[in-house]
């Protein structure tokens, strides 16, 4: 199902002239095209063509949100407590919050004046805003650079922003995930246009720092283990160290490392599994043993 | 009914995937997860897993830098319609 995403990001023309603006339009059409496609995921979603706030439809209620309809085609949604609409920057401010964890927030609000800006904010707020964390790390990954990985997410934001009218509520983090993916092939063509084709080589490549850090010759053998595990870390090339990264560091899924990187799911595990056991091998090569005498919680 | 063991090979094939929570049949998770108390190599193998999983998530680096701060006060600002946002 993934793959019809892939498929329209990747089906974007050669583009030779000045391109900026058309790439703009181009990669915004793909972002909607990803949300039709994640949209026939939800088979008891409206179609997205009907240009209704196709959210959670047919879904679960968030804990602590009451949905109240508030015309005969609207919905929005409302405190509790307060009845109040949630759209102020201080409540939109708590939402950053990393700690509020979530893979699918089904928002009950539809089929409404998906036109109107306040639905489009409040869809923002409740998909897009717990997630900022989750993409400035995926950012850094890919990038290995903290202010391009700003200028990424903070391109990332506002295309959501244009489409968050037709997502259809579920996965919000693939759905991001893939709008990530194409603002950044977005910004690779605009840099290096010989790159278009080429997943692999465009991704990590993006790189501005070598990896260059440790070598073989690091002295792992009187180093600490996680000082060691670092050292076999760097020496991945960037293909297999983003995957690592993307599970273990940044706490990806599978499938949202897939739809992060426009790979296979296969291939991650491919990748991921095959770096874990180079790393592996490298620390045994160096006679560094697990630590069992580390507590989980070490610093 | 009963349940053949996993053989060190089998458990092998899926140890990455069950340490990532990531093998979602419960059944196999279940025999998995015996195989590795009752075997000491591949307890022995997943710890090392384990080990090395939870020394790169230790070297993530923290979250409070200024361009983070920025795009949170950025995408509170775009939900609170305070940015221009026409392509």
């Amino acid at each position: 199902m993934h793959r019809l995403v892939d498929g329209a990001a990747w089906a974007g023309p050669t583009l030779t002239g000045p391109p900026q603006r058309l790439l703009a339009g181009q990669d915004e059409l793909q972002d909607r095209r990803a949300v039709g496609a994640f949209g026939h995921m939800a088979s008891d979603a409206p179609s997205t063509s009907d240009r209704s706030l196709a959210v959670g439809v047919g879904a679960q209620p968030t804990p602590g949100v009451e949905v109240a309809q508030v015309s005969h085609h609207g919905w929005e949604l409302r405190h509790p407590t307060n009845n109040s609409r949630a759209s102020s920057r201080a409540a939109a401010m708590h939402l950053c919050d990393p700690s509020r964890k979530h893979v699918d927030r089904p928002m009950v609000a539809s089929p409404v004046d998906s036109g109107s800006d306040e639905a489009r904010r409040q869809a923002f707020e409740h998909y897009v805003l717990p997630e900022v964390d989750v993409l400035y790390r995926v950012g850094l990954s890919i990038t290995r650079n903290p202010a391009d990985a700003e200028d990424l997410v903070q391109d990332t934001l506002l295309r959501a922003y244009r489409a968050v009218d037709r997502f259809d509520g579920r996965h919000p983090r693939a759905w991001l995930l893939t709008i990530l993916r194409n603002a950044q092939l977005n910004r690779v063509r605009r840099r290096r246009p010989e790159l278009l084709a080429d997943p692999d080589r465009t991704m990590p490549t993006v790189a501005d720092t070598a990896p260059g850090g440790a070598s073989a010759d690091v002295p792992v053998l009187e180093a600490t283990f996680e000082t060691a595990v670092g050292a076999a870390f760097a020496d991945l090339s960037d293909r297999f160290r983003v995957v690592v990264e993307m599970v273990d560091l940044n706490g990806l899924s599978y499938q949202e490392t897939a739809d992060a990187l426009d790979v296979p799911v296969g291939t991650v595990m491919s990748r991921l599994h095959r770096a874990r056991r180079r790393m592996r091998k490298q620390l045994e090569a160096a006679g560094i043993h697990t630590p069992h005498d580390l507590p989980e919680d070490a610093p | 009914m009963i349940r053949r063991q996993l053989s060190c090979r089998q458990v092998g094939r899926s140890l990455q995937a069950f340490l990532d929570n990531e093998v979602h049949d419960p059944d196999h998770a279940a025999r998995l997860q015996g195989h590795l108390d009752a075997c000491r190599d591949c307890g022995l193998e997943a710890e090392t897993y384990r080990a090395v999983q939870r020394a790169i998530a230790r070297s993530a680096a923290p979250l409070d830098s200024p361009e983070l701060a920025r795009l949170r006060d950025f995408g509170a600002r775009l939900a609170a319609g305070e940015v221009e946002t026409d392509p």
